[in-house]
């Protein structure tokens, strides 16, 4: 027995990582430690980018590039050429994909995301509009660039964040045919003088569809997806009142409710949409309205319709293209599982037929020190 | 006596319930997801009356045993010489198969999760040694390892389970209906498969295991806990992923542990639990060689004895270093491709698994008609 436990000590350091027999080792101080994936589309392949920063000095942010013919391709090159040290993308915490990337597919990363030992699949994934994910990862400076952005941005979106990671997308995808992907867009940052520099803001939702961007959700419309999705956070809503003034309305908490309409022979015909959210009061031009009950009835009632406006248009765009990317079939199966048996699956091709109606129903609260 | 009965019975029991830990989480829920999709998680729980039967099948088939007689030895009484070696024969090389198999999916499993740009021979050839050096000692030394083991491994998964179920989200789950059933009698295979091999090495593979009335009556609550315990692995890794990313990952139950973050900071735990699963697969390529040997050299005429020299190449042992040489050269040509290792393990080894699990008991029982006839 003590031979065997000699041995077995002995044997040990073969699997263990231990330095005299794995020669890869490396300290952390010798990495570059990768926080944010960029991908683009590139010619024959793709552009891969690393915003990195050292392990021994962490405002050391740097952004490195290579092409390859795909993802690991590219990531072999960059290792390669990477002259600062090892890259080591254990730690990853963002993927930033380019808007072309996305229109020609991302099943090949999501693929890559699946199988590769470094990368989590609860990694949030960021379409960036209008610019390449290098150029953002190039020109968001300041700490460690991109990936403090992206963290901040992670942090607000809250449960949010979990519709878009790696691992939602592809099971929405291949699940429901479609999936939605939280779209940034290139800004001025909000410092000025020598720290100003560029930063992402967030706008709405791209869908994917069999792994390609068909449609974008525009930023005033990603609110009827956060409302369909019951994914809603406090968010500021400016509306103008009757007499044309500005409201702000601060969004507290909403829920939605699905009520599949059936047909006599069985098939769902239509949908019934409920809203309820509630929402508070913020900045009113005329103060005294706010005590005003005709004036509050006739707020939530703009309230309202605002809301019905960007469902209705969500629901409009699922309908157009077909996909259930909402995941309402989903839900209707939760709440109907005998009747909604496949729903999950099958809504996409039903939406285009279905009566669908959109009722919301708001609640105004007045703010703090108002009442 | 008796108290050194139940103590091995408590060590073979941990051998066999840890050593099954290594096909568990190969199997579950990936394997089942890819043949009942969301009803995946619930699937182990149908098997639980096929279980009981056929440990109830066992325990009786047990009985006809003699004291200290393992099923080798038994084979060669109730089917004959000529009979009982082929038989023995073939049990060997299928035991040899399994352990080959475990060696490299083990290996699989360590370039699939930490180490990707390694070769399989860096874990198969340790493994195997390791191997063959607990099927050269005596049982008890495997059987201690088991037990020593057993607390870490036990309390390790329970931790990750639990993180798991606390992230899972039910409407991955949910619902299941009536319409599910078909799904969930397909869903059950890997479990009743896994739980198969189990219970045929409990009861029969090694030497000295419990022949007594009422074995089956004591152990079938603790048959019961297994569905149960795969159950909430498959609601853990299920409800996190979803069944058609279960059935695309290699190593699901892995993939959850990467994405688990404890206390907000501690991340990337996943390198020490595959670390830490190196056990169950030596307990299992342990099990499997101990048990090849023994067949392989009652085939080959020798008659092996309890208390033997590790070194000694007397009385047929030089066959133990045979097998075990010959299941790491397997283990090294094996499913180079992940895609063939895939088949192997979600097809192959589980449909042998499954042939051998119900030839054994029903050859002998045909050999114990015979007899009685």
């Amino acid at each position: 027995m003590k031979r065997a436990i000699l041995l077995l000590l002995l044997v040990t350091p073969l699997l263990s990582g231990c330095s005299f027999l794995y020669t890869e080792r490396r300290e952390v101080e010798q990495l570059r430690l990768a926080e944010t994936m960029g991908l683009d589309a590139a010619p024959g392949g793709v552009l891969l980018s690393l915003a990195s920063f050292s392990g021994a000095e962490e405002e050391n942010a740097s952004c490195s590039s290579a092409v390859g013919a795909s993802v690991s391709d590219a990531m072999e090159r960059l290792q390669q050429r990477s002259l600062e040290g090892p890259l080591f993308c254990g730690h990853l915490q963002h993927i930033l994909v380019g808007e072309g990337l996305a229109r020609e597919g991302l099943l090949d990363l999501l693929s890559y995301v699946c199988h590769s030992s470094d990368l989590r699949l609860d990694m949030p994934v960021f379409l960036l509009l209008d610019a390449s994910a290098k150029e953002a990862m190039t020109a968001v400076e300041g700490g460690k660039g991109i990936a403090d952005v992206l963290s901040a941005l992670e942090q607000a979106e809250g449960e949010a964040a979990r519709l878009t990671s790696a691992g939602a997308i592809l099971r929405n995808l291949d699940e429901q045919g479609a999936a939605v992907v939280r779209t940034l867009r290139l800004a001025p940052s909000a410092e000025e003088g020598e720290k100003s520099g560029s930063t992402v803001e967030p706008d709405g939702y791209g869908v994917l569809v069999d792994g390609k961007l068909r449609a974008l959700i525009h930023s005033e419309d990603a609110l009827g997806v956060a409302l369909l999705t019951d994914t809603l956070r406090p968010s500021p809503l400016v509306l103008e009142d009757a007499s044309g003034r500005r409201a702000t309305v601060e969004l507290q908490e909403s829920s939605c409710r699905l009520q599949p309409l059936w047909g006599e022979d069985g098939a769902l015909n239509g949908l019934e949409i409920r809203v309820r959210v509630q929402g508070a009061a913020l900045e009113i031009d005329d103060f005294s309205a706010v005590t005003d009950p005709h004036y509050a009835d006739a707020l939530t009632a703009r309230l309202e319709s605002s809301l019905s406006r960007r469902i209705g248009n969500v629901l409009e765009l699922s309908q157009s293209l077909g996909v259930d990317f909402l995941g309402l079939g989903r839900r209707l199966e939760q709440a109907s599982p005998i009747r909604g048996r496949g729903l999950s699956r099958d809504l996409g091709t039903l939406l285009p037929s279905l009566r669908m109606s959109v009722s919301v129903q708001g609640e105004l609260r007045h703010a703090g020190d108002m009442n | 006596m008796r108290e050194n009965e139940s103590f091995f019975r408590r060590q073979l029991q941990s051998l066999c319930g840890l050593a099954l830990l290594s096909p568990i989480l190969r199997l579950i829920p990936g394997s089942a997801a890819e043949q009942a999709g969301r009803a995946a998680w619930a699937a182990p729980l149908l098997a639980l009356p096929v279980l009981l039967l056929y440990a109830w099948a066992l325990s009786r088939l047990r009985r006809s045993l003699q004291e200290g007689e393992s099923l080798p030895d038994f084979a060669l009484r109730v089917l004959g010489a000529r009979l009982g070696r082929g038989f023995l024969l073939l049990l060997g090389g299928w035991l040899l198969l399994y352990c080959a198999f475990t060696l490299r999916v083990g290996a699989d499993r360590f370039l699939v999760t930490v180490y990707p740009r390694s070769a399989a021979a860096n874990f198969v050839i340790p493994m195997g040694l390791l191997a063959l050096l607990a099927a050269l000692g005596p049982l008890k030394s495997l059987l201690r390892v088991a037990r020593m083991a057993e607390p870490l491994l036990l309390s390790v998964l329970l931790v990750l389970l639990l993180a798991g179920l606390r992230a899972a989200d039910w409407t991955e789950l949910m619902p299941l209906t009536p319409a599910d059933a078909g799904l969930l009698l397909r869903g059950s295979w890997p479990s009743l498969d896994i739980a198969a091999f189990g219970l045929a090495a409990y009861f029969f593979f090694l030497p000295g295991q419990p022949r007594e009335k009422g074995t089956f009556r004591r152990k079938a609550g603790l048959l019961a806990l297994f569905p149960l315990g795969l159950t909430l692995l498959g609601a853990a890794v299920q409800g996190r992923f979803g069944a058609p990313l279960c059935a695309r990952l290699s190593a699901p139950f892995f993939a959850l542990v990467r994405n688990l973050v404890f206390f907000r900071s501690l991340e990337r735990v996943e390198a020490l639990v595959v670390g830490l699963w190196i056990l169950p697969d030596f307990l299992l390529t342990g099990l499997c060689l101990q048990a090849a040997q023994r067949c392989l050299r009652l085939a080959c005429g020798y008659s092996p004895q309890p208390e033997e020299r590790r070194l000694d190449f007397a009385n047929g042992r030089w066959l133990i270093w045979l097998g075990g040489l010959a299941a790491i050269g397997l283990g090294l040509v094996l499913a180079p491709e992940p895609a063939s290792l895939l088949f192997w393990s979600r097809r192959l080894i589980p449909a042998l698994s499954l042939s051998a699990a119900l030839l054994i008991p029903g050859l002998l029982l045909l050999g114990l008609k015979r007899k009685r006839l």
